[in-house]
């Protein structure tokens, strides 16, 4: 920023850093397989949807390692039951509502009788349908609710993937998007098996990098709150931390996460007659997808094998 | 953070210290036999969590007599009742100038994982 420029100036030279990186990118991967829709979705083709595929594998062979149950959720999620963590207080500019016409015929027939887009390329939506769903903002709510009212009876370990949305102010290929793909290993349990799952997978996480020839640091993080100051959750994490994301350079591709009994107790899950505590550890694939390429270039042939490194960690030395 | 608790400016630090105290006997749930050490940890140990900080920020306002910045608060500064009272009770209103708590800070950003 030169002396003199405008904060407008500094964010419209931010915005056109931004898209010129964007562009670069793109045409980089193409061969590889990318293409970027400006809305913040990426499309993964031929070698990079291999990788990516790849990548996947790699994370599930670490959950292998905790006998994981694996679980497919649906793409969207129901807001009376996320409402117990008071979801759409904490991160509502993140949220993507699916939304239905109502399916009165007369509104039907409104709706079809006349052009469906406006010159923006906008809905011009008649009567809407109730909203009860959110698109899953993250692929492991779904397993508190869909295990809620449950005594444990020892340590659950699941792996579940979703493709998540989350709204930003701008996104970017490979690195910001408003459509995901994550990869999440997840416990239930005591505090003890729990803290053991989220150090394991953590020391994992770090000899795959390793093997990847991937640097990363480990930083303290919090999530993204609205209006951070105001709260609970977000006070919380920056007193008593209990997130940390894997830094490849300034992007997180991997996190881990203590959830406390946060969720066990919104969703009545009982580890030892008290609220289950909960962690998690999550990998953002499309971001692995960055680092890999950042890494060893955007020709396939200069790929590592994901899985078969993941496999060497395991055989390495399980916890 | 803005508080509307009644300012103790100038009051005796023991007072404010037991004020603290009480407050936390109060509200801290599943407290030891030996009950509420200076040393408990008091979120680690989950006997406060989350709903609680917001009110005890403004109870440590009231006490200090001065608002406290939430963007300056670090890893630790509540861990138990003698890093509260040496980091917002005992040196002043500067929350820099009475650290004795750990100084790593989170780092936040809108595509958290």
């Amino acid at each position: 920023m030169r002396r003199g420029d405008s904060p407008g100036a500094l964010a419209r030279s931010v915005a056109l850093s931004r898209q010129q990186r964007s562009a670069e990118l793109t045409a980089e991967l193409r061969p590889a397989g990318l293409a970027w829709r400006q809305n913040g979705h990426a499309v993964l083709a031929g070698p990079l949807a291999r990788l990516a595929a790849n990548c996947d594998r790699g994370f599930t062979v670490l959950a292998d390692v905790w006998q994981a149950e694996p679980e497919e959720h649906a793409a969207m999620i129901e807001l009376a039951g996320l409402e117990r963590v008071d979801y759409l207080a904490s991160f509502p500019h993140l949220a993507t509502f699916p939304i239905c016409l109502d399916p009165d015929e007369v509104n039907l027939k409104e709706f079809t009788g006349r052009e469906p887009l406006d010159a923006g390329g906008a809905v011009r939506l008649t009567g809407t349908a109730p909203v009860r769903e959110v698109l899953t903002p993250a692929a492991c709510y779904h397993v508190y609710l869909h295990h809620q009212g449950e005594s444990l009876e020892g340590p659950l370990h699941l792996t579940t993937r979703n493709t998540c949305f989350r709204r930003e102010a701008y996104y970017e290929p490979l690195r910001r998007q408003w459509s995901f793909r994550m990869r999440e290993l997840v416990c239930l349990g005591t505090r003890a098996e729990v803290a053991e799952f989220l150090a394991s997978t953590t020391s994992m996480v770090d000899a795959l990098c390793r093997e990847l020839d991937l640097p990363v640091t480990w930083e303290l993080a919090t999530d993204p709150f609205f209006q951070p100051a105001r709260n609970p959750k977000y006070l919380a994490q920056r007193l008593q931390p209990t997130k940390r994301e894997a830094l490849f350079g300034d992007l997180a591709i991997a996190s881990t996460n203590l959830h406390e009994d946060h969720f066990g107790a919104a969703f009545d899950i009982t580890r030892d007659g008290r609220p289950a505590v909960s962690g998690c550890v999550a990998f953002g694939i499309e971001r692995w997808l960055y680092a890999v390429t950042r890494r060893h270039g955007a020709d396939p042939a200069g790929w590592p094998d994901v899985t078969a490194a993941a496999l060497r960690v395991v055989a390495g030395g399980a916890p | 953070m803005s508080s509307d608790h009644p300012g103790r400016v100038g009051a005796d630090r023991s007072v404010n210290v037991e004020m603290l105290r009480s407050w936390v006997a109060r509200k801290a749930k599943d407290l030891p036999p030996e009950g509420l050490a200076d040393d408990l940890p008091l979120l680690e140990g989950r006997h406060l969590t989350s709903l609680h900080i917001p009110e005890l920020i403004l109870l440590l306002e009231g006490l200090r007599g001065e608002a406290i910045d939430v963007e300056r608060l670090q890893a630790g500064d509540f861990r138990d009742l003698r890093t509260i009272a040496a980091r917002f009770l005992v040196g002043g209103p500067d929350p820099d100038a009475a650290c004795a708590a750990e100084t790593v800070p989170a780092r936040s950003r809108g595509a958290s994982l």
